[in-house]
This record gives structure tokens, sequence and C-alpha cells, in this order.
């Protein structure tokens, strides 16, 4: 029984002391990839429901990062791309990334797009089971098609109290060809792209 | 006397010396605000409100935080009693970017007036001796506003008000975004800043 144990320690000690060895890397697809049409140091301007004109300011970063924390000896590394648009009036940073799937992920979820502005996460038509796939299509957003568009929606906000006369983030609509081109705001405000 | 009674004698003088001095300095002190200090800073009723730059760009701010409360605390052993006031009222920016207001009022020592702009610009008034203070902030990343100043009837916006705080802040101590300067009014808090790239936001609708 002594031994049993001996050995189940020892077991255990050599699992403890083991480096982390990288067991996958799992690269973006190329429908990811295309999924964040940014590169580095554009110019995108947008333009206020009031006509004045803005620019946002983009980097992008591409990047094996390792999402999951895991115990054991092996970690995997997922390839994530991170496009951000910085803007000063209004003070605007939107982060549009993809991140890599895993083979049995890469079924459920196409493009596994994560938006955020200002650090607000939005979610696709406030889908929260991310294991539902999201994909591009036609939508009419404020009469207007926009055509392979997904819709970002603001889903929660702690500051949001139930003030009716406060104005909050709405949607992001977001084109495969475009990125974002709509950005609403429940007062019915929006900020635009100028394609 | 003995030289028994002679200690125990010096023990009790020295016991009562130590009491005494020990509450010198522990008065009663009650100093509340007044109504037209308390003012400054908005009531817990204003929940929101919106800010308008002449670009029509709107960004609405809510409450995040409000305190109104009479602060009592007895010395038993000097038998002193200490009652002071403190009133703050924070708003937060919906859009979740680096904006705030913050007013707080503290009667504790003097009537202390704080002003905090978008988490990294302070000011603070003493209103015992009607004048500009340094804010308690030691780190130089927080500057001091060049003037405060209250004025009677300042016109803002079109709009005329009987008394406005208008703080200024150097241009060359703020930030890019940094605010230069900030109107205030009684009950009605921030009515209008402008920024260092020249940008002026005002109340909409004007309280």
């Amino acid at each position: 029984m002594l031994k049993h144990f001996k050995i189940l320690i020892l077991i255990g000690l050599l699992q403890a002391c083991c480096k982390p060895e990288l067991r996958n890397q799992y690269e973006l697809s190329e429908k990811q990839e295309e999924a964040v049409p940014y590169i580095s140091n554009q110019k995108i301007s947008f333009m206020t429901n009031n006509a004045y004109e803005f620019v946002l300011n983009t980097e992008v970063e591409k990047k094996f990062i390792i999402p999951y924390h895991e115990s054991g000896c092996f970690y995997d590394e997922y390839e994530n791309i991170r496009a951000t648009l910085t803007s000063t009036l209004p003070e605007l940073t939107i982060s549009i990334s993809s991140t890599a799937l895993s083979e049995w992920e890469n079924d459920i979820s196409l493009y596994n797009l994560e938006l955020q502005v200002n650090s607000k996460w939005f979610l696709p038509n406030c889908q929260m089971d991310s294991y539902t796939a999201t994909d591009f299509a036609d939508t009419t957003i404020n009469n207007r098609l926009y055509e392979n568009a997904m819709v970002f929606e603001l889903c929660w906000d702690y500051t949001n109290k139930g003030d009716t006369s406060a104005i909050y983030f709405e949607k992001v609509v977001y084109t495969k060809e475009n990125g974002i081109e709509l950005i609403t705001f429940t007062n019915n405000d929006y900020y635009e792209l100028v394609k | 006397m003995s030289w028994l009674n002679s200690i125990k004698l010096t023990a009790i003088i020295i016991t009562c010396i130590a009491v005494s001095s020990c509450c010198i300095g522990y008065d009663d002190y009650h100093k509340l605000l007044t109504d037209e200090q308390a003012a400054w800073v908005p009531d817990s009723t204003l929940k929101s409100f919106i800010m308008e730059n002449e670009h029509g760009i709107k960004e609405s701010f809510v409450l995040d935080s409000f305190q109104d409360t009479i602060i009592s605390m007895k010395n038993d052993k000097c038998d002193s009693e200490t009652v002071f006031q403190r009133r703050s009222a924070a708003y937060i920016s919906t859009f979740n970017n680096s904006h705030h207001f913050e007013i707080r009022l503290n009667t504790l020592n003097f009537t202390d007036l704080d002003i905090g702009l978008n988490w990294n610009q302070q000011a603070s008034w003493d209103f015992d001796k009607n004048e500009q203070i340094p804010h308690s902030y030691t780190s130089n990343k927080y500057p001091n506003p060049t003037s405060i100043s209250i004025v009677s009837d300042k016109t803002i916006n079109s709009h005329s008000y009987p008394k406005v705080m208008t703080l200024k802040f150097a241009s060359t101590d703020v930030g890019e975004t940094g605010i230069i300067e900030a109107d205030f009014i009684p009950l009605g808090g921030i009515v209008h800043y402008k920024l260092k790239n020249g940008v002026s936001y005002y109340r909409n609708p004007m309280p």
C-alpha cells in the first residue's frame, strides 16, 4: 500500500515538474483572415449623422496566442489577427479579432470574430452561445442594404440602468468587404463609413 | 510625607497631565455644508445628462455614485464629538472612454471642494478661505488648474447663470484630449468644457 502511495507521489511530482511543450499550433483559415479586412496604418474616414467627418487609424497584429491555459505538460497555440481602430474625436478604440479554431471547433463557428468598442463587448446578433455558427448575410439596417454583413450588438452594458434619456452604443454593422460600416446609437445617431 | 506617598502623588499628577493633554484639540467640532455650498454637487435626481460639441457629437454621462452623509464620531475619553458632512457625485460616460466628472465636498477640517475630470485632472477649492488650494494628489500626473473662479452672471452658450465656477488649466499641463476649461453651476453640475484641441462641449439641453 505504502509502495503504491510512493509511486503515486513520484508520478505527481514528475507531472508538476514537467516543462510545458507545444502540442498543437492552429493557424487561421483563409476565411478567418479575410474576415478582418484591415492593414496597418490605414486612415479610414467615418461620418456622423451630423456630417462631421473623422478618421480612424488602424493597427493590425497577427500572432500566435495561448487563449486557454491548461495545467498539464502541453499547450496549444492559436493564431490570432487583431485590428485596432482608434480616433481621438470622438474618442473611440475599436478592436476586431479572429482567433484560429481547433479541428473540432472549425465545424461549429466559421469566423470566430470578436468585436469591442471602447472595451465593450459586442456579439453577433446577441448570440451568447459561442458554439452557434454566425455567418455573413445581406442585412437591412436603417433602410439600407448591407451585403455580406454581420450585425454585432451591445447586449449587456453595466452603465445602462434603464435611463432612456442616456445614449448608448447599439449596433455595429460589419461587412466582409469593408469591415466596420456603421455604428448606431440608441438615440438614432450613427457613425457611417465614408466610401 | 513618606517616599511611597510621594511616588503615588507624582504618578497621579503625571496621569492627570497625560489624560488632560490627550484631549487637547479634541473639542467639539460641528461643521455641515450650507445649502449654497451643497448645491455645487448636483442632487441625486440628476441621473444622467448629455454633452454635445459644435460638430453635433453627443455623449451621455450617467450617475455612477452619489453620497450625502453626515458623519458623527464620539470621543468618549475626552467627551467630545466631531460631526462633519460628505457630499459627492460622480458621472461616467456611457461610451466607456476616459471621460468622467466628479465633485466632492467635505467639511472635515475645513470646507473642501474637489473636482475630478476624466480621471486625471483635479482641482480643489477652500470654501472657508474662498480660494483655490492645491489638490491632495501628490503625483505630477494630476495637474492643478491655473485658476478657479466663482463669478456671478456668466453667459454660456447663450444661457445666463447667476453663479458659475470656472476652472482653467494650462494647455501645456494636459494631454492631447485634456480639458483646458470647465464651467460648473450650482444644482446642475458641469455645463461646458473645452478641450486642448479647441473643441467645446455644452450640455444639451442647457439646464
